[in-house]
């Protein structure tokens, strides 16, 4: 409904992505590395994971360099939006007294920028492991479809709830940051979620990362998802629910969001 | 004359809350704010501005004059009573707030024009002539943290007539700039106003109400105390705050 009211409007969609735009160009323009940052962290937990847990803990998990990928770039693109949500009406707080203009193009502008990121790293990760024969392209990478879609679903309305509750609470930015923390132990991206035990199997169905994470790991890997239809389906319905809260989140503290930033 | 008037107040009452007390429960699941104290801003104002009409909005501070405005642009919800505009409202409020200091003035000026509600192709028609009568060409492309106050004001004060807005809210902004740049911003609201635009105009001189407008609607603790002809208004306003100086914002 949010959506269709910016999306109804040709002026809001271009101010959406002239606001994407000058995100991404800002970012590189005045950064060395530029769009190396958006991959230095994915690499570098990858690198430290790998290094802990194949080398020392000795996890067997086939291919287990692109798995760990397949994980976490969806995990810090999530955990990466919707911190910067999170700021993003206090930030936009002299533009956002002075004008009336559907909020939400700033959280669409936030997630458009980032998922440029996300996904040029996305097709780097994949160039790589088709020019070293660890990945092939075939049937299974279009699941990279709907797992991007799912990602994106929940990334904008956690995002989308994230700005609206930050500027009425402080608490916000460090609950967030203590929930990602935990939440990544919680997703079958170090581990796969055959190893979970049957009794510790309902926090991967209540995790709403562990569908899109999943998906990520059969597009990129090719492998059929280890944990059954099952698990998938539970965890995508705690998405769709999750994704629901934060929308009605936005809705209800949206209007007064001038009042309060 | 069948034309809708520009702006209709009806009956609109404004609350806000105190903040004296905040959690997460009440802020989703209290119904916002019933059960919080609150103030209330306005009381049940009803006003229509005709199309064409250049209104002053006069009153002591504290008596809602800003938040009308914020009310009138959409900024704000209304808490009761309604509001219609007829026509693209450009709201003149704390001007050179709207800036992203990080930004050059060229990225200003697309970001702001275009979240007043221009198309890309309408802001690059008219981006020469809001940097000219703005007059700070040497700088656009310097970040607008570097500004100066005055610069900042007359690129936002310049962006927004360029809007071409059939309702101006303006607010105090002759407050700000020298006093040739005040000059030229009352020309080009006269000469919006000959042009048939609908001007509501907040200010605390009682001069300038008399010279520029007809009418002149005195708020005064968050209700109309009086609506009429602006010599009038001025009149009383001033035999009740004495004939001195008006108070200051």
């Amino acid at each position: 409904m949010l959506i269709a009211r910016m999306m109804s409007s040709a002026h809001w969609r271009e101010l959406v992505l002239i606001l994407t735009w000058r995100e991404v160009v800002a970012r590189y323009k005045r950064s060395v590395l530029g769009l190396g940052w958006a991959l230095a962290e994915p690499l570098s937990l990858g690198l430290v994971y790998f290094v802990v847990f194949q080398r020392f803990a000795r996890i067997p998990v086939d291919n287990y360099p692109f798995f760990l990928l397949a994980g976490l770039l969806p995990w810090t693109f999530l955990q990466g939006s919707v911190a910067h949500c999170a700021g993003v009406m206090v930030e936009n707080s002299p533009v956002i007294k002075k004008v009336a203009f559907p909020r939400e193009i700033l959280i669409f502008s936030k997630l458009g920028s980032q998922a440029v990121n996300f996904l040029l790293s996305l097709a780097l990760v994949v160039a790589t492991g088709l020019l070293t024969g660890r990945t092939s392209l075939g049937l299974h990478t279009l699941w990279m479809l709907p797992a991007t879609l799912l990602l994106l679903t929940l990334t904008g309305a956690l995002g989308a709830a994230a700005a609206v509750l930050s500027p009425y609470a402080r608490d916000v930015p460090h609950l967030l940051q203590f929930a990602f923390r935990l939440g990544l132990y919680a997703t079958p991206i170090v581990y796969t979620s055959a190893m979970v035990p049957e009794d510790w199997r309902w926090l991967l169905q209540v995790n709403p990362m562990t569908c899109v994470v999943e998906l990520f790991h059969v597009a990129v890997l090719g492998t059929s998802p280890d944990m059954g239809v099952e698990l998938v389906g539970v965890s995508a319905l705690m998405l769709v629910v999750a994704s629901a809260a934060g929308w009605w989140a936005f809705t209800r503290l949206e209007p007064r969001i001038a009042e309060v930033v | 004359m069948s034309a809708p008037p520009a702006i209709e107040v009806h009956d609109v009452s404004k609350f806000f809350r105190r903040w004296e007390h905040q959690s997460l429960k009440t802020l989703l699941l209290g119904g916002l704010g019933r059960e919080q104290p609150r103030f209330r801003a306005l009381h049940d104002v009803s006003f229509r501005v005709e199309r064409g009409e250049f209104v002053a909005l006069i009153g002591p501070n504290g008596s809602g004059k800003s938040t009308l405005f914020k009310l009138i642009s959409g900024i704000y919800p209304t808490d009761g009573g309604n509001i219609r505009c007829h026509g693209r409202v450009a709201p003149l409020i704390e001007l050179n707030a709207g800036f992203h200091p990080d930004f050059t003035g060229w990225e200003n000026l697309f970001l702001n024009a275009s979240i007043l509600g221009l198309s890309q192709r309408e802001i690059r028609r008219r981006s020469d002539d809001i940097v000219d009568y703005a007059g700070v060409r040497a700088f656009m492309d310097t970040p607008t943290r570097f500004y100066s106050s005055g610069m900042l004001s007359r690129l936002a004060f310049a962006i927004n007539v360029f809007v071409d807005a059939e309702i101006l809210l303006v607010d105090e902004v002759l407050a700000v700039g020298d006093e040739q740049f005040q000059h030229r911003c009352l020309n080009t609201l006269r000469e919006k106003h000959r042009n048939g635009v609908t001007i509501v105009f907040v200010t605390h001189d009682l001069a300038a109400v008399e010279r520029e407008t007809q009418r002149a609607i005195w708020l005064d603790g968050g209700r109309v105390r009086m609506d009429g002809p602006a010599s009038q208004v001025v009149e009383s306003y001033r035999q009740l705050y004495g004939a001195g100086d008006p108070p200051k914002a």
